[in-house]
């Protein structure tokens, strides 16, 4: 037992050196040049998180990638792209347990306008995956803007890695696509949440993840906060066109949502889901997941911290 | 003595003719199934049966070992209702109007076993493995033996008396159907995820990038080893002596058998023509042509067409028999063991309409008392909950008889949830399908299991209805809970909830902790999959020995957080 845990300790971080070293250097190489870095600059550091409301999802979305400098600021031509919306239940996507297909769809579109090389979708879903797959429309959908859907249930595609800047996870069996692809779009679905009280955007990403039972054993909301010093996201759309509002996750019918047309984009996924926390009505300090990434540095709880630019189409 | 004539046409002579108990003396030279000879008449019966027979024995092979749910249940549930067994069984239970019974029965009753030639999986698989034997080793003669008319009708009085008392409980170890697909489901069907899963590189690489690996299938446990031994026998059985299991231990060949006897057309010997020459010995499977008497046993015989095609002389017949136009020359051993059997038919026929009228609400009232179940939740066993039956069985005892085990919705359960029971169910309810929560738990949106039964003992509920259906019910010990003994948030139990009979409670230091509505749970399992908590879960369903109803919940539309004009933020 002992030395089977050394020894995938001993390969895992070998493993995860090899793999990550590079990618922490590209991006902050990557960082410097875009549009958006040139913003944050000029507020002082300060995340940008753009919140457009009172349109369409596609409309929105485009409007708000306007604001950032455009999908181009992102996805570099050749690149691989791996979105990762919530496909985690075999519910319709009025049901608004999943990210809106239609979402998705545009994202893949605009990854494609910007010249990526391809676009990945996945999920590690919580119902049988075919079904959430088809049911909540993102797999036809994304497959008809030219995406690859991968299964997120193939373990064969996990590879263990370890996360040194994790305070109770230190390591985990991550979804390849995840490590590899240059660009990472966070694409959740804002939702009430049993225990993690909200999942948006932090949340979203225990769907890249294997065991998401060692979170709940362990501490769920620091287990969140933790992955997240391995790979941050490049971007973060939250769809919160009809939140859920009760319920949550899962849900039990469409009278759990509540229609608020909005859409919340940033590079601060910490950020952006302290918007979602207000949206629902819930204080963001008070959610340990968001105080915990925001401890680790990973974004900004603190919206008073955060460049907010609300837009309102109509 | 070396028979002229027509051997010149023919192939080498071969055989001895009149010495039958002497072997070849030498290995024989020519295959041995016969060339597909169209130009007789009923020349082209064996080349329709084979392929007739490579088309079922694909298909049924398909249906068992699909892990990929391209098989649409309804072509699964047409298959299985096929099978003589099922289709009774359906039928017991008003599930079905048995009508492949009926045709079985009466095109046995017309042709002879034609049922074992072209639809049993299980005769289908023998042949197979008879012909990959004669490939490995060619050309071993099976002699004619004697009906084991003792075994035969032991075994099948005891199927029939276990049919009546227990229904699918007692049938289920000799259906053939039932045997088949056990194999393909238990062991075929994790070497084909295996393979599929192997190949998936290779099949993404040549393009066809739906392909997708899926979980191993594998269920470790008692029910895999009893169908490991059986099929192993079974296939033993089918290379040493191919039809030996359908002609003394399948029940449903014994019954079809006795038919088939007094079928109105048989293949038969013509004393006239038939020089002895052996050559049908050959090919037949069954062992049931006597060149001594000149005798064919038809209740023996498969109906494989062989001989048809390979007596040189045309010697064997396919003929109108009727009924009381005295036989040349009655031998006398049929005879005697025809009228047993006319005996043990009646008796069957008895009990088949009583079987159909009283014995299933007799059995009802014995059964609940003497299950091994104890009824759902007043008596919760912490160690080992009470097993919980798919939805649609109704009752666990009314499952346990319906069921052959057939393995056909385990294998269509899209989450793998349905496993194969080991003791669960009590020692009788081996190999029976259970709700295996520790590996997975019911779809709400899904009624698969329902939609693929072929017997009835899993009733195609609608949607709506499963829904409702309450298999069992939640049960949770909070002091095991990770949020009560460590502190930290989880609830991932009220997450998975379709219904939300599992729900969030406020706790201490702004925590939440799981509560229970059990009115509202149907015993989905889902919380108890999603427990992190070990080796004994915190939740866990405990199956109810009767279903019952869960209560209809009713949402209001929600109440929109204080959303102005502007931004809450």
């Amino acid at each position: 037992m002992k030395t089977r845990r050394e020894f995938l300790k001993t390969t895992v971080s070998a493993g995860a050196v090899l793999s990550l070293a590079g990618w922490e250097r590209l991006f902050a190489a990557e960082a410097v040049a875009t549009p958006q870095a040139t913003t944050r600059r000029a507020n002082g550091e300060r995340p940008v998180l753009v919140a457009v409301r009172d349109g369409e999802r596609a409309a929105m979305l485009d409007r708000a990638m306007a604001e950032l400098g455009g999908m181009g600021a992102f996805v570099k031509r050749g690149q691989t792209v791996v979105i990762k919306p919530n496909i985690g239940w075999d519910v319709p996507p009025e049901r608004g347990a999943n990210t809106h297909p239609e979402l998705v769809a545009r994202i893949i579109e605009l990854c494609f306008e910007a010249g990526a090389k391809s676009v990945s979708v996945f999920d590690n879903t919580v119902d049988q995956w075919r079904r959430a797959y088809e049911t909540s429309g993102i797999e036809p959908a994304a497959k008809k803007a030219g995406a690859t859907i991968v299964n997120g249930k193939d373990e064969s595609l996990y590879r263990n890695v370890s996360i040194p800047g994790g305070v109770k996870l230190r390591e985990a069996k991550v979804h390849q696509l995840y490590l590899e692809a240059d660009v990472i779009i966070n694409v959740p679905v804002l939702k009430t949440h049993g225990g993690g009280v909200i999942t948006a955007c932090l949340k979203n990403l225990m769907g890249v993840v294997w065991d998401r039972r060692y979170y709940h054993a362990t501490d769920l909301h620091q287990c969140i906060a933790d992955f997240v010093t391995l790979r941050k996201p490049h971007l973060n759309i939250v769809d919160a066109y009809h939140p859920m509002v009760r319920n949550g996750p899962r849900g039990r019918s469409v009278e759990d949502c509540v229609q608020m047309r909005t859409l919340l984009v940033s590079t601060d996924g910490v950020a952006a889901d302290a918007a979602g926390a207000r949206m629902l009505n819930l204080d963001p300090a008070s959610i340990r997941h968001l105080t915990a990434a925001t401890e680790l540095g990973l974004g900004q709880v603190n919206l008073d911290e955060v460049d907010v630019r609300r837009i309102k189409l109509s | 003595m070396i028979k002229p004539g027509l051997s010149s046409a023919g192939p080498a002579p071969r055989g001895q003719a009149e010495t039958l108990a002497a072997p070849p003396q030498q290995p024989h030279p020519v295959e041995c199934t016969p060339a597909p000879c169209l130009g007789r008449p009923w020349g082209w019966v064996r080349p329709l049966r084979v392929a007739l027979g490579v088309l079922v024995l694909a298909a049924f092979g398909l249906i068992f070992t699909d892990a990929w749910e391209r098989v649409p249940p309804d072509v699964a549930r047409f298959l299985g209702s096929t099978q003589l067994i099922p289709s009774l069984l359906a039928w017991v239970a008003g599930a079905g109007l048995g009508l492949a019974a009926l045709l079985i029965l009466g095109a046995t009753w017309m042709f002879g076993r034609a049922y074992c030639a072209v639809l049993c999986p299980l005769g289908l698989l023998q042949d197979a493995v008879w012909r990959l034997r004669q490939w490995i080793r060619p050309c071993k003669r099976l002699p004619f033996a004697p009906e084991a008319t003792g075994l035969r009708w032991t075994v099948f009085g005891l199927c029939a008396l276990g049919a009546i008392l227990t229904g699918g409980l007692a049938l289920a170890w000799l259906d053939p159907y039932s045997l088949f697909g056990r194999a393909a489901a238990y062991l075929l069907r994790p070497l084909a995820v295996w393979l599929g899963n192997t190949l998936t590189p290779l099949l993404h690489a040549v393009g066809w990038s739906d392909w997708y690996r899926v979980e191993s299938a594998w269920h470790w446990g008692m029910a895999t080893a009893v169908v490991l031994v059986m099929s192993i026998a079974i296939v033993a059985l089918a290379a040493w002596r191919g039809r030996l299991y359908c002609n003394t231990i399948c029940p449903v060949g014994t019954l079809l058998g006795w038919l088939a006897r007094r079928a109105r057309w048989r293949l038969r010997l013509s004393p006239g023509l038939c020089r002895k020459c052996g050559e049908c010995l050959e090919v037949c499977k069954a062992q049931c042509i006597d060149l001594r008497r000149q005798e064919l046993d038809f209740s023996r015989c498969v109906l494989c067409f062989n001989c048809l095609g390979i007596c040189p002389e045309r010697g064997v017949h396919f003929e109108l028999a009727w009924r009381r136009r005295a036989r040349p020359s009655p031998p006398v051993e049929p005879a005697t063991c025809q009228g047993s059997s006319r005996r043990h038919f009646l008796l069957l026929l008895l009990a088949l309409i009583g079987w159909k009228g009283w014995a299933p609400s007799a059995l009802r009232a014995a059964g609940t008392s003497s299950r091994p179940v104890s009824a759902g939740v007043s008596a919760p066993v912490p160690e080992k909950p009470p097993p919980v039956s798919p939805p649609g069985s109704r009752r666990v005892d009314r499952f346990l008889r319906q069921c052959t085990a057939c393995g056909l919705c385990v294998t269509a359960c899209p989450t793998r949830v349905l496993q194969p029971a080991d003791f669960e169910y009590g020692p009788a309810g081996l190999m029976r399908p259970r709700m295996d929560y520790q590996r997975a738990y019911c779809n709400y949106e899904c009624r698969r299991c329902g939609e693929v039964c072929p017997t009835g003992a899993i009733l195609p509920l609608p949607l709506e209805e499963k829904k409702l259906t309450k298999i069992g019910e939640v049960v949770l010990t909070l002091e095991l809970c990770v949020v009560v003994a460590q502190g930290t948030d989880c609830v991932a139990c009220s997450e998975h909830c379709p219904t939300q009979a599992v729900f969030p409670k406020p706790y201490k230091d702004h925590l939440r902790v799981p509560e229970i509505n059990p009115a509202l749970c149907i015993g989905c399992g889902a919380c108890e999959f999603a427990c992190p908590v070990r080796p004994v879960r915190a939740i866990r369903v405990h199956g109810w020995a009767e279903h019952g109803r869960a209560e209809k919940w009713v949402d209001t539309p929600a109440t929109p957080p204080a959303l102005g004009e502007d931004f809450p933020f």
